[in-house]
């Protein structure tokens, strides 16, 4: 009987923002060292990226998210990467379901897959 | 597969990833060894450090500076590999401060460049003034011959400096190499190929000692008709023509011009000129534009121009056809002259008739009868009776047709026109139905129809106009039911009816007698108190107490004083 050996490397997680409210998300990244919670080490890495679309093969991005733009902020040190959106950039997006990864970029790992799943944009209501 | 977690980023999370795959370090590994192929040589240092580099067997190597790196070769395979600042940065040499020139023996190759210079034909020493005491420049690398001329020039007798900046402002040595500027003096002695004038120059009166315009006309210039003296002319100019002159004068003869000389027969003075017909080729049998005047006779009383016009009776000898005339005269109105007296057309006028004709009818009628001719109008004629046999027959004026009112007989049914008309008429004494279809019957068109009578098909009525009306509204309930208060022991009546009974308080309200069947009332205990239910003669119910507050029932009249009443009631 075959088994799966899943060898991705990004985790799964879906993540849920308001459109149209200013987003500034720290996130914090661990990984399990045997029984231990260990903050993921962002220092190698120079650059990140997070793409959302409608579906995986869309040809257009709803949103994105760079280091280019400082929209993504990893860290010099320690596992907490930001995530910033102004509420005018999110009012351009309607609100929805998606799918988004992201990957971070070193000189050893050009594009290294480090989430991925749904983008969940949430409708404001007050204006 | 990994489950989806749903994180609200808003809330800083914290999330678990998935570890970097760290590199996998074997041991034990041999290394790696390059081997050099055609003219790539290696070189083995540690571990798997090698050298690759191309050094064909036999060859020197050339290294060849780039960008700011300058290369020098020592010897063999030794070079110098050196930057722009070679007084410091000179590879393998040791510098001292002191005895920098010394530090340059050893220095076997001729200095291709000079830091900054991009040509060894111009070496800028700069600041090298205290430190260079015996600079021997060889030749230059590549320059075997002297230096014939100096980059731009081209004529070694010539030399032109180029870009000397105005700091270039004295030199030493023999100054009599060249004179300065303001010492340069030279005579027309010196100019060996000095010509009477200068080429290109124009030169005028003013140029010329002792021109001037009262002794010395301009080349091109205008004499005066008399101004020639000192010479004659021939009264006439041999050999010119009169195409060879210019401007020719306007020929017209003028007024003046009376005569001339020479030979008179080349043409004729007008009186002399005599011409017969037959010199005339196309002499014609008249003249064109020969008018009355022209001719002998031709009088206007005797000769008519070819467009005249005849008055109306001045044709004679010839006739005219009515219908040939164009703008007939309108005949209406026209009195008929007694030389009127025929009439030829198909038709008579309508106002006239053929006298003959008629001559003819009236003598058809015997005088002295006694029997009575009735004459009868037919279409535009019409007859009066005079008396007897006397009529009158004529054609009225205007009308189409008709006689007198009162005076015409017959049937009426021979006069169509009346018949009909009459015939859309009502009988008088005709009665009518009691409405016409299609009129609209107001209260006016109706006799004995008063505002005070009769109302308007649409109006309005105050509930008390209404017989019965009030008390038909008395008998329902209101949509919004009416909410009272009761607070104290208390017999329900029928003003109660349909409303909601809000009771504070411990006491009991009786429900009695005599009541409408249907009669309902909404009770609710609204205090803290106890509320009792009783009816004057039966009450139907599970319970008759009101005992929690914010509790009700609903009660009604069956009828035959039965009280009914539903709700959270408890005994």
């Amino acid at each position: 009987m075959n088994q799966n050996l899943d060898l991705r490397q990004d985790s799964q997680y879906s993540l849920i923002i308001n459109k149209k409210r200013t987003l500034n998300a720290n996130i914090t990244a661990q990984y399990l060292s045997g029984d231990t919670l260990v903050e993921f080490d962002f220092s190698s890495y120079t650059g990140a990226t997070l793409q959302v679309r409608t579906k995986p093969d869309a040809p257009y991005i709803v949103l994105q998210f760079s280091t280019t733009d400082g929209s993504i902020v990893l860290p010099a040190s320690g596992g907490t990467f930001n995530l910033n959106k102004t509420a005018e950039q999110l009012a351009d997006v309607r609100a929805g379901t998606y799918v988004y990864d992201m990957y971070l970029i070193s000189a050893t790992y050009p594009k290294r897959q480090f989430l991925s799943g749904e983008f969940i944009i949430i409708s404001n209501i007050s204006v | 597969m990994s489950a989806t977690i749903r994180l609200n980023i808003d809330d800083n999370p914290r999330i678990v990833v998935k570890q970097d795959q760290t590199q996998v370090v074997v041991t034990g590994y041999t290394a790696t060894v390059l081997v050099p192929s055609g003219a790539t040589m290696t070189e083995y240092v540690s571990g798997n450090t090698w050298i690759i580099y191309t050094n064909p067997t036999g060859t020197t190597t050339t290294l060849v500076g780039s960008g700011g790196t300058w290369a020098g070769n020592i010897s063999g395979n030794t070079w110098v590999v050196y930057t722009e600042d070679w007084t410091d940065e000179i590879i393998g040499l040791t510098i001292s401060a002191q005895t920098q020139q010394q530090n340059y023996t050893g220095l076997t190759a001729d200095i291709q460049y000079i830091s900054g210079q991009t040509d060894y034909h111009y070496l800028q020493f700069t600041g090298l003034t205290d430190y260079i005491n015996s600079l021997i420049i060889p030749a230059i690398t590549g320059n075997s011959a002297d230096i014939q001329y100096i980059s731009g020039q081209t004529d070694n007798n010539n030399i032109q400096f180029t870009g000397l900046t105005a700091s270039f402002n004295s030199h030493t040595g023999d100054t009599n190499i060249h004179y300065p500027q303001s010492g340069i003096s030279i005579t027309e002695s010196q100019i060996s190929d000095l010509k009477q004038y200068i080429t290109g120059y124009t030169v005028t009166a003013g140029d010329v000692t002792g021109i001037t315009s009262g002794l010395y006309a301009p080349i091109v210039h205008v004499h005066n008709q008399y101004s020639l003296t000192g010479h004659t002319h021939s009264q006439y100019l041999t050999g010119v023509t009169w195409n060879d002159v210019t401007s020719k004068p306007d020929l017209t003869l003028q007024s003046d011009f009376t005569g001339h000389t020479s030979n008179v027969n080349i043409h004729y003075p007008m009186s002399g000129i005599s011409i017969t017909e037959s010199q005339i080729s196309d002499l014609k049998p008249y003249i064109t534009g020969i008018t009355c005047s022209d001719v002998t006779g031709c009088t206007d009383g005797l000769y008519a121009n070819i467009v005249h016009v005849h008055p109306q009776y001045s044709l004679t000898g010839h006739t005219h056809s009515y219908n040939n005339l164009t703008d007939k005269p309108n005949l209406t109105g026209f009195t008929l002259t007694s030389d009127f007296n025929t009439f030829t057309g198909t038709t008579l006028p309508a106002n006239y008739y053929n006298k003959t004709e008629v001559d003819g009818l009236i003598s058809g009628f015997t005088t002295g009868s006694t029997s009575n001719v009735i004459l009868v109008g037919s279409g535009a004629t019409e007859v009066t009776n005079i008396s007897g046999d006397t009529w009158i027959v004529y054609s009225p004026t205007g009308g189409t047709s008709g006689g007198v009112w009162g005076t015409i007989t017959g049937t009426l049914s021979g006069q169509t026109d009346l018949q009909l008309a009459l015939n859309g008429k009502s009988d008088t004494g005709h009665t009518h139905a009691q409405y016409l279809t299609g009129y609209t019957v107001t209260a006016g068109d109706v006799t004995g129809i008063t505002t005070s009578l009769y109302a308007p098909i649409v109006h309005t009525h105050a509930i008390s106009g209404v017989t019965n009306l009030q008390t038909a509204l008395d008998g329902k309930s209101n949509i919004n039911k009416t909410i009272i208060s009761i607070n104290t022991t208390t017999t329900l009546n029928a003003t109660h009816a349909g409303k909601i009974i809000e009771c504070n308080g411990t006491f009991t309200l009786t429900l009695p007698n005599s009541m409408n069947t249907g009669m309902q009332v909404d009770i609710v205990n609204i205090g803290t108190g106890t509320i009792t239910l009783a009816a004057s003669t039966t009450l139907q119910s599970s319970g008759t107490k009101l005992v929690t507050q914010y509790t009700g029932a609903s009660v009604y009249h069956r009828g035959s004083n039965i009280w009914l009443a539903v709700g959270r009631l408890t005994t």
